[in-house]
């Protein structure tokens, strides 16, 4: 089963008298790596928190999967709300997060924690304490619990910004091995000369889309430019308006 | 193909459901108090009775509660001096509403005879009491046996008949006071 096709249309997202998304309408194909780039405060992960049904949004979000019924989505946070001094080993935090059976009754052997732990790098690591992971580290465990079911589309908030440099290159073989199984993926960065060189398309989200397109076109110097302004563009019509 | 919406963070869900569970209890509630409703089973007081809350005057209410009292202190007398006070000596008692006071003169002037013993109890005896005024308060009739006291009215000054029996009194159309108790009473 490859991953399923993302529908935004003029979705809108106000909070409180904050406009974080103005008639946002974007289309991810399936099985694509798709980049979201944007200044901070642009409105990125309001949108992936909309897409997972965490957000108030108005406007339509539709997932089309290819089969029956819906598959795995898989969530990447930017970074874990964490207590260091919690005694719970790395397995722990995968079964905490992946399985079903209560974490407490230990860890369930089935889902092969040590073969997703392998595939981040972190193979023999699962009795450490979690605590006392690096911030590299940490983040290679919330790629391997990405991992656990095989998902179809996994939605990342910058995962890269915590990773080092041999972090990164499994993140690369990882996107890569991703896309090849056909999986979509909606990705998150500020890296700009990744998303370049590993994306098959990019959004520029500025509260409200300012491109989309192939990343080698679309990330010129003046869209970058403009995308990190400090005020987005408007149209002709919204600046006599206001 | 299957399209899934992404539904809207929010309670708006589970604020239907709690205002349909809302619903529900008050619509069943509503539902069992109809049916359980039982109207006001007021059975009408016989002919010869009269109820000593609705139907007596501010007077009449008051010379009732004397009465009820008077009733234990006669026959409390009556034990200790074996035989029947008059009206007289209980009005030297002052012990109302024998007693010739302004509260008496402003409640009827009842004029207070011994209307003699009653055949029906045994030692039942009576005491009678014509209005003066039975625009204020009717005529009354203490009656006294064993058991306790018992108080006749009629709204007209006229003597009752003699004996005043029961079956006397209610042909002659007196009417006993009763209390009754329904879901009016509220002490």
């Amino acid at each position: 089963m490859t991953g399923p096709a993302i529908l935004f249309d003029a979705v809108d997202l106000t909070l409180g008298r904050t406009v974080i998304l103005d008639g946002v309408s974007l289309r991810v194909a399936a099985g694509t790596v798709h980049a979201l780039v944007g200044p901070n405060g642009g409105g990125k992960s309001s949108l992936i928190r909309a897409l997972l049904g965490q957000a108030p949004h108005r406007g339509t979000i539709r997932l089309d999967w290819p089969g029956d019924g819906p598959g795995t989505i898989a969530y990447v946070p930017q970074s874990v709300e964490f207590d260091r001094g919690l005694p719970l080993t790395v397995e722990d935090f995968l079964a905490v997060l992946c399985q079903r059976r209560p974490a407490f009754l230990g860890p369930d052997r089935r889902m092969n924690y040590g073969a997703a732990l392998d595939r981040v790098g972190m193979a023999g690591k699962a009795r450490r304490r979690f605590g006392a992971l690096s911030g590299g580290e940490r983040q290679r465990v919330l790629l391997a619990q990405a991992l656990i079911p095989a998902p179809d589309l996994i939605v990342l908030d910058e995962p890269m910004t915590a990773l080092d440099e041999a972090g990164i290159a499994i993140f690369e073989t990882l996107l890569a091995e991703l896309s090849a199984a056909g999986t979509t993926v909606l990705w998150v960065e500020h890296d700009l000369a990744q998303v370049r060189r590993l994306a098959t398309r990019v959004t520029g989200l500025n509260r409200r889309v300012l491109f989309d397109g192939a990343p080698l076109e679309m990330l010129s110097p003046e869209r970058v430019f403009d995308l990190f302004s400090a005020v987005p563009r408007r149209t002709g019509a919204e600046r006599i308006a206001s | 193909m299957h399209h899934q919406i992404v539904r809207r963070a929010g309670a708006e869900r589970e604020t239907l459901w709690v205002l349909l569970a809302a619903g529900a209890i008050l619509a069943s509630a509503a539902l069992a108090v109809g049916l359980r409703a039982v109207p006001d089973a007021d059975a009408p007081l016989a002919a010869h009775l009269i109820d000593s809350r609705t139907g007596l005057t501010a007077a009449e209410q008051g010379l009732y509660a004397d009465l009820k009292a008077a009733g234990e202190e006669i026959a409390a007398l009556r034990t200790a001096e074996g035989r029947a006070p008059t009206p007289q000596e209980l009005a030297a008692e002052a012990l109302p509403p024998f007693a010739a006071d302004p509260s008496a003169a402003a409640r009827g002037g009842h004029a207070w005879t011994f209307a003699g013993t009653l055949a029906e109890t045994g030692d039942g005896i009576a005491y009678a009491g014509v209005s003066a005024a039975p625009e204020l308060a009717g005529s009354l009739v203490l009656r006294l046996d064993g058991h306790g006291a018992e108080v006749w009215l009629k709204r007209a000054a006229e003597a009752p008949p003699a004996p005043p029996e029961e079956t006397a009194l209610a042909a002659a159309g007196w009417k006993r006071i009763v209390s009754t108790f329904s879901a009016g009473v509220t002490r």
